[in-house]
C-alpha cells in the first residue's frame, strides 16, 4: 500500500489544468498553493501494480512539467 | 479522533511536501489542505527533541493512548521555532517500521534469532573476557558515532579506556568531522565552533560555501529566507559545484570547478586588503599572521614526515602571499569571473554589512579541508566578522553529537574528556570524573582509522558485536553502536 508525496510543477499557464486532471486520477490527492505555480500531489494506492498503473498515467500528463518526490513509504 | 495508521502516513506525506515547497518558497500557502483536527483533545502534545541530525529542532509528538500518531515542530523551541523538516516529520512513522529492531537478535547456525537482551549482553561481556585473556586487552574495541549521546559516550570511555585498559574506543566522527576540528584547532587554537543560530536573525549576507542548506539543512535555511522575508535587503549567495535547490533560492549563484575555492577564498583575501576593508582595530588586537606548512603530502602516501614547518610572517608577508591570487588569476584556475569574486570581497568588505558563511561536509569533508576552513575563517578574520551578532564563520554539522560525543567526551583512540590519552594529567582527571578506584589507563593512543579495522571481517552491520576469528588479524572482537558501517564505510 505505498503512500508518496510530491511536488507538482505545472507547465507553465497550466495550473488549473494540473488541478484538474489529478483530481480526475484514482488515489490522487491534489492541493493547489494559493500564492504560487505549484501543487502538492499525495498518492495512496492499495498495490504495486496500482502504483506503476499510476506512474504511467502522471507521465502522459501533458499539464504536468515534472514531479519532486517529497515522502514514500511502502509496506511491503 | 480516531486516526488510522493509514490517515496519519498520509498526513505526514502532505506535511513533508508542504514543508518542501515552504523551503523553496517562502510564504507559500495551501488554504485547501486539509490538517489532522486535533481539537477533540484526544491528542496529547509531549515535548522532545529530534535525534536525525545536528540541527537539534525541538518537536512535539501527538500521543494517543500508548501509540504516537502524529508530530510537529515545537513553536517554543528556539532552533526551529515550529518548523520542522521532512526527517522530523517521518521521526514518528519510524517508530513502527516493520523492519525495526526490537529485540536483541544474535547469529545461531547462520541465522539471527531473538534472544532477551540480558542474553545477549551476557554473550558479549563472555565473548570480551575470552578475547582479552586469549589476545590481550587491545584485541577488544568499541566503536560509535556522533548519534551516541553523551551519556553513552561517557560509559564507553570509561568501560574501554577506564575499565579495560585500552584505548581502542573510535567512532565516525574522525572521518565526519576531521578538516573542522584541524580547521578550529589551526586558526583558534580550540575545537569549538565559532557563530551560534541567533546570527541567522541578524545577518545581512549569507554564503553557503559548497552548502545545500535547502535540501540538507532545511530548517535553518527557512530561518534565513524568513530574515530575508522580513528585511527585504537580505541577500543569499550560493558558492558551489553544482546547481541546486539552494542556488535556486538564492539572490545569486556562483559555480566553481572543485577545488578550486581555496583560490577563490585567498583572491577575496586579496582584494578586502586591495580595497582597504581590513578591520585594522580588531586584526590588531586579535590577529596573529602564520604560515602553516604546504607540502603535505597526498593523504596517503607510505611513511610521509613533514619536511615543512609552519612558521609566523607579518602582515606584510601575508600580503605578497595573496599576490598569486589575484582575481584574474583566480579566474582562470576556477572559473569564477574576477567580477564575482570582487563582488563576494565587496559583500565581506562593506563594513555595513553582516555576513554569515555557512558550510558543512562540502568544506570538511574537502581533499584540503583544513585548509579551506582556514582561509574562510581569514576573511572574517580579515574583516573582524566574527563573534558578533550575524557575523560569523559557521561549520554546521551532520550528527546531534560529533562535537559533544566524540570530541568532548573523548571517545576517539587518542581523547579522554579533558586532553589526550599520553597526558598523565588527562588521565588523572578521567578517572576521578569517572570514579575509577583503580588506575588501568594506558598512555599510549589506540590505532586510529583503517588500521583500527584491521583483522574484522565482513559484513559488519550497526549496534553489531562482532567476535571474528581472522588470522593474521590484530582486532579479535569489536562492538558497533550508533552506525552502519557496511553502508557509510563499505571498504573499512
Amino acid at each position: 500500500m505505498p503512500v508518496f508525496s510530491y511536488l507538482a510543477y505545472p507547465v507553465p499557464g497550466s495550473k488549473e489544468e494540473l488541478l484538474n486532471d489529478l483530481t480526475a486520477l484514482d488515489y490522487c490527492e491534489a492541493t493547489p498553493a494559493d500564492n504560487q505555480e505549484i501543487l502538492i500531489l499525495v498518492t495512496d494506492t492499495p498495490d504495486e501494480n496500482k502504483e506503476k498503473e499510476l506512474q504511467k498515467k502522471l507521465k502522459k500528463l501533458k499539464s504536468l512539467e515534472s514531479l519532486g518526490m517529497t515522502f514514500g513509504h511502502t509496506d511491503g | 479522533m480516531e486516526i488510522s495508521r493509514r490517515q496519519f502516513i498520509k498526513s505526514a506525506a502532505a506535511q513533508s511536501a508542504v514543508t518542501a515547497a515552504a523551503v523553496l518558497f517562502p510564504g507559500i500557502s495551501f488554504g485547501a489542505w486539509k490538517t489532522l483536527d486535533s481539537s477533540s483533545g484526544s491528542i496529547e502534545w509531549k515535548k522532545t527533541p529530534c535525534r536525525f541530525c545536528g540541527t537539534g529542532c525541538g518537536l512535539l509528538v501527538g500521543v494517543s493512548g500508548d501509540r504516537a500518531v502524529a508530530v510537529k515542530g515545537d513553536p517554543n523551541c528556539t532552533v526551529n521555532k515550529g518548523l520542522c523538516c521532512v526527517k522530523g516529520y517521518h521521526s514518528v512513522q519510524i517508530l513502527y517500521g516493520k523492519d525495526r529492531v526490537k529485540e536483541a537478535l544474535v547469529r545461531k547456525n547462520g541465522k539471527l534469532v531473538e534472544v532477551p537482551i540480558q542474553e545477549a549482553l551476557d554473550l558479549i561481556a563472555e565473548k570480551m573476557k575470552e578475547t582479552i585473556k586469549s589476545h590481550g586487552k587491545d584485541a577488544v574495541a568499541i566503536y560509535g558515532s556522533g548519534q551516541w549521546s553523551i551519556a553513552d559516550g561517557y560509559a564507553a570511555s570509561k568501560l574501554f579506556k577506564g575499565c579495560i585498559g585500552t584505548n581502542n574506543v573510535e567512532a565516525n566522527a574522525r572521518l565526519c568531522m576531521a578538516s573542522a576540528v584541524t580547521g578550529f584547532l589551526t586558526s583558534f587554537g580550540l575545537d569549538e565552533p565559532m557563530g551560534c543560530y541567533d546570527d541567522m536573525d541578524h545577518a545581512d549576507v549569507f554564503v553557503t560555501w559548497g552548502n545545500n542548506m535547502a535540501e540538507m539543512h532545511p530548517v535553518l535555511f527557512s530561518r534565513m529566507l524568513a530574515n530575508r522575508k522580513s528585511k527585504g535587503h537580505v541577500k543569499i549567495i550560493d558558492f558551489a559545484t553544482r546547481t541546486t535547490r539552494t542556488s535556486q533560492a538564492a539572490d545569486k549563484s556562483i559555480l566553481f570547478r572543485p577545488q578550486t575555492d581555496l583560490a577563490v577564498a585567498n583572491a577575496i583575501c586579496y582584494e578586502i586588503i586591495r580595497n582597504k576593508w581590513v578591520n585594522w582595530d580588531f586584526v590588531t588586537k586579535h590577529v596573529s599572521f602564520h604560515k602553516g606548512k604546504t607540502n603535505i603530502g597526498y593523504g596517503t602516501e607510505d611513511h610521509f614526515k613533514f619536511q615543512d614547518k609552519a612558521e609566523t610572517v607579518d602582515f606584510e608577508q601575508y600580503k605578497a602571499f595573496l599576490e598569486d591570487y589575484t582575481p584574474e588569476k583566480v579566474e582562470k584556475m576556477s572559473g569564477v569571473s574576477a567580477r564575482d569574486i570582487k563582488y563576494l570581497a565587496a559583500l565581506y568588505g562593506d563594513p555595513d554589512k553582516k555576513v554569515t558563511s555557512f558550510w558543512c561536509m562540502g568544506m570538511n569533508q574537502h581533499t584540503r579541508g583544513t585548509w579551506i576552513n582556514n582561509l574562510v575563517y581569514n576573511i572574517h578574520l580579515l574583516t573582524g566578522k566574527i563573534s558578533t551578532p550575524g557575523n560569523s564563520p559557521f561549520s554546521l554539522t551532520g550528527q546531534p553529537s560529533a562535537c559533544g560525543t566524540v570530541r568532548e567526551v573523548g571517545t576517539l583512540t587518542h581523547k579522554l574528556p579533558h586532553g589526550v590519552v599520553m597526558n598523565e594529567g588527562a588521565r588523572g582527571k578521567h578517572r576521578s570524573q569517572a570514579h575509577l578506584p583503580y588506575r588501568r589507563d594506558v598512555p599510549g593512543p589506540g590505532q586510529r582509522g583503517y588500521p583500527f579495522y584491521v583483522g574484522a571481517g565482513d559484513q559488519p552491520h550497526g549496534h553489531d558485536a562482532q567476535f571474528d576469528q581472522v588470522p593474521g588479524g590484530r582486532r579479535k572482537g569489536r562492538a558497533l553502536h550508533g552506525g552502519v558501517r557496511n553502508i557509510s564505510h563499505p571498504y573499512l
